[in-house]
C-alpha cells in the first residue's frame, strides 16, 4: 500500500498497482523502494485526487503504455473518441475538468491527460466564437472590426 | 481556472486535436488565442478542399502581399487543383519554402508542363510527398531529401515510371533519405532503366545507383517493378525492408530474393506470393493476404503461412474454408486474425460458425473478423435460414466465452452483424487500438506490428493533425 498525502493535508492509503498508474508515484517508489513515508503531493488537492484515484482504480490492471507505445501514439491519427467508462468518469464541472487535467500532467499520467483534452476539444467543436467565450470565460478583446477581419482573412478554414 | 491557465505544452495538446473548423472560432475568441493559433495553427497546417471557392480563396490569401506569410505554412493538403486554379497555385506553392509536408489528390492543367512541375523543384525544404494522380513526370528538376513518397495511380499517359525524370527521378534523389515508399495502383516502375540521360550524373552499371538504404516501408501494391532486362534485386536495393506490399508482377524470381524475405515483419500480397516464399520468412509477424480463390482446392495453411505470424488478414474470392483446422498448425502464435469471404453458400455458412469456434479455441487469439460478404441463399440447401442464423448466435455466444479473446466482430452477408469487446480493452504486442473506440473491423488501419499499413490512406484531416506532432518532434 501507498500513503499519499495533498496539499490539503488530507492522506489517500492506495494499493501500489493504484498509485503506480502515476509515473510520477512510480518513479518515487522505484527510487525511494518500499516505505512507509507518505508521499507528499503539494500540487494536488484532496478532492481532485479522490477522482484521479477513481480513474486510476478503474485502470489498474491495463498495461502501462510503453514509451513505445506513446511514440507511436504520436504518428498515428489521433482522434477525439473516449471510451465509455471515462467519458462517464469525466462527466464533470469545468473546474474540476481542468483541475484533473493538470493533475494528470503534474502525476504523469498519459492516458488520463488526453481524456482530459480531448474532453475539452470536443466542448470546443462545433461552437462559434461567442459560445466558446461564454463556455470559458474569454474576455472579448476585439473590435467588432477586428473580429470580423480575422473571421475573413482566415475564411478558407471554415469549409471542412 | 480555465482555458488561459492551461500550462503552454497543454495547451498545444489540445489545439492538436482540433481542426481548422474549431480553430478559426477559438481564434476569433480573444487577441492572446488568436496570437496563438493563427500563425502556429490555422496556416501551419492547411487542409482545404478544393470542391468549393476555399481553395481558390486560400490561395490568394496567400499570395497576396498583405497576407498571411507563406512561409508559415509547414504541411499542405489540398485534394485536385482545378486547371483555372494551377498558376495561382503554382505561384503560393513556390512562397511556401518551409513546406514540409505535402498532399496532393490530384491536378488539372492548362499548359504542358504544368506551372507547378516547374515550382516542385524548388520546395526544398520538403520531406513527405503524397501524390495522387498528377503528371509530375513531365517534371526534370528532381526533389532530393525526401523522407516519406507516396504515390498512387498512374501518370495520365499511362507511360511507365523511369528515373530518368518525373517521380522516378525523385526517387533516385532522395534514395539517401527516403524511409518510406509508396508506389501504388497501377504504375509501371521499371527500376533498372540505365541512365544514359546525362542530367542526373549517370554511373555505369552495377554502381548500385538503385539502392535505397534506409527505406524500411516499400508498398508496391497493385503496380508492377521491374528491371529492364533481369530479375529486381530487392535484397540489394532495399537492405532495409521490415514492411512489404508486393506488386503484381513476379518479382520473387532473382536468387536474393530470400535473404530480402527472411528480413519481413511484414507482407501483403496474393496467396500465390505465399505459397512461393513461405519457406523464406523468418521473422514475418503479420500478413495481409488477399487475391485468390480456394475454391475446390484443397487449402491447407501449413503450405502458405509461416509460424511466426501474429497478425493474420486475409481475404478469399470464394470458398471454404473446409481445413481452418490446419490455420491452427500452421500459426500457433496467433493473436489478430481477420477473414473475408466474398460469398457462401448456407450449408458452407453453417459449417464455418463451428469451424471458427473450433479454431479460436485452439490460438492465443485476443481478436477476430470475421466477414462474409453474400449470402447465397439458393434452394437445395440442407439448412434453413433460420438454422444458420441460430448457429451464428450460438456461435458468437461461445466466442465471446473465450478467456483471451478482446474483440470479436462477425458480419454474415445482411443476415446479421455481431460486435463485442471487453471494456478497455488493450492489445499485447504491436496490435494497438486507437482509445478503444475503434471496432475490430476497422483494425486494419490501426495494428502496427511492424508499419501502419492501411488499404485506405488516413484521412487528409486527421493527418494533417498528426503531421503537426510530428514535425513538431522534429523541430
Amino acid at each position: 500500500m501507498v500513503n499519499l498525502v495533498t496539499s490539503d493535508n488530507e492522506s489517500f492509503t492506495v494499493e501500489k498497482a493504484v498509485a503506480s498508474r502515476s509515473v510520477l508515484i512510480k518513479n518515487m517508489l522505484e527510487d525511494v523502494g518500499e516505505s512507509d513515508q507518505p508521499i507528499p503531493l503539494p500540487n494536488v488537492t484532496a478532492s481532485v485526487l479522490k477522482k484521479v484515484l477513481e480513474y486510476c482504480d478503474h485502470h489498474k490492471n491495463e498495461p502501462m503504455p510503453t514509451s513505445e507505445d506513446l511514440a507511436a501514439e504520436d504518428t498515428r491519427k489521433r482522434t477525439t473518441d473516449i471510451g465509455e467508462w471515462d467519458q462517464k468518469f469525466i462527466q464533470v464541472d469545468q473546474e474540476m475538468l481542468f483541475e484533473i487535467i493538470l493533475a494528470a500532467n503534474y502525476l504523469d499520467i498519459k492516458p488520463l491527460l488526453d481524456v482530459g483534452c480531448k474532453t475539452v476539444a470536443n466542448m470546443i467543436k462545433g461552437k462559434t466564437p461567442e459560445e466558446i467565450r461564454k463556455l470559458f470565460n474569454i474576455v472579448n478583446d476585439f473590435t467588432p472590426e477586428e473580429e470580423a477581419q480575422i473571421k475573413k482573412e482566415n475564411e478558407w478554414a471554415e469549409d471542412r | 481556472m480555465s482555458l488561459q491557465d492551461l500550462p503552454y505544452d497543454i495547451f498545444l495538446n489540445l489545439l492538436g486535436l482540433l481542426d481548422s473548423r474549431s480553430l478559426l472560432p477559438l481564434a476569433c475568441t480573444s487577441r492572446a488565442l488568436e496570437d496563438a493559433i493563427i500563425p502556429e495553427f490555422l496556416y501551419k497546417h492547411v487542409y482545404v478542399s478544393s470542391t468549393s471557392g476555399r481553395l481558390q480563396y486560400f490561395l490568394h490569401c496567400i499570395t497576396a502581399e498583405d497576407g498571411p506569410p507563406a512561409d508559415l505554412v509547414r504541411s499542405l493538403d489540398v485534394g485536385i487543383i482545378p486547371a483555372r486554379l494551377e498558376p495561382l497555385f503554382a505561384d503560393a506553392l513556390a512562397r511556401m519554402r518551409n513546406l514540409r509536408d505535402f498532399h496532393l489528390t490530384g491536378m488539372a492543367y492548362a499548359h504542358s508542363p504544368p506551372e507547378s512541375a516547374k515550382v516542385f523543384g524548388s520546395l526544398s525544404a520538403l520531406r513527405h510527398l503524397h501524390l495522387g494522380y498528377c503528371e509530375l513526370h513531365k517534371l526534370r528538376e528532381g526533389l532530393s531529401q525526401l523522407q516519406t513518397l507516396h504515390v498512387s495511380g498512374n501518370h495520365v499517359d499511362w507511360s511507365p515510371m523511369i528515373s530518368s525524370h518525373g517521380v522516378g527521378m525523385i526517387l533516385l534523389n532522395s534514395r539517401e533519405t527516403l524511409i518510406e515508399i509508396s508506389v501504388r495502383n497501377g504504375i509501371n516502375w521499371i527500376m533498372g532503366e540505365n541512365p544514359s540521360s546525362r542530367d542526373i550524373g549517370a554511373g555505369p552499371r552495377g554502381d548500385f545507383r538503385h539502392v535505397w538504404p534506409l527505406v524500411h516501408t516499400l508498398d508496391l501494391s497493385e503496380s508492377t517493378l521491374t528491371d529492364e532486362d533481369s530479375p529486381v534485386d530487392l535484397s540489394l536495393s532495399f537492405p532495409s525492408v521490415r514492411s512489404f506490399g508486393a506488386p503484381r508482377n513476379h518479382w520473387a524470381e532473382h536468387p536474393h530474393t530470400r535473404l530480402f524475405v527472411s528480413r519481413l515483419e511484414s507482407f501483403q500480397g496474393s496467396w500465390a506470393d505465399m505459397k512461393n516464399i513461405v519457406s523464406s520468412f523468418s521473422n514475418l509477424r503479420r500478413a495481409v493476404i488477399q487475391r485468390g480463390s480456394v475454391w475446390g482446392t484443397t487449402f491447407i495453411f501449413t503450405e502458405y503461412l509461416p509460424s511466426t505470424l501474429e497478425s493474420l488478414e486475409m481475404s478469399f474470392a470464394g470458398g471454404f474454408l473446409s481445413h481452418l483446422d490446419t490455420l491452427v498448425e500452421a500459426t500457433p502464435n496467433l493473436v489478430f486474425l481477420s477473414i473475408e469471404l466474398m460469398r457462401q453458400t448456407l450449408d458452407e455458412l453453417f459449417d464455418t460458425a463451428a469451424f471458427l469456434v473450433t479454431c479460436v479455441s485452439r490460438l492465443p487469439l485476443a481478436y477476430l473478423t470475421f466477414r462474409c460478404r453474400t449470402v447465397d441463399l439458393r434452394t437445395g440447401s440442407i439448412y434453413t435460414l433460420d438454422q444458420v442464423e441460430a448457429e451464428w448466435e450460438s456461435a458468437y455466444s461461445a466466442l465471446k466465452l473465450q478467456p483471451g479473446l478482446q474483440a470479436v466482430c462477425l458480419k454474415v452477408g445482411k443476415l446479421q452483424r455481431y460486435r463485442w469487446r471487453k471494456s478497455a480493452a488493450r492489445s499485447p504486442f504491436g496490435l494497438r487500438f486507437a482509445g478503444g473506440a475503434v471496432e475490430p473491423e476497422d483494425t486494419h488501419k490501426d495494428i502496427a506490428s511492424g508499419q501502419v499499413w492501411s488499404r485506405t490512406p488516413l484521412i487528409p484531416r486527421q493527418q494533417v493533425m498528426y503531421n503537426w506532432l510530428q514535425s513538431r518532434a522534429e523541430d
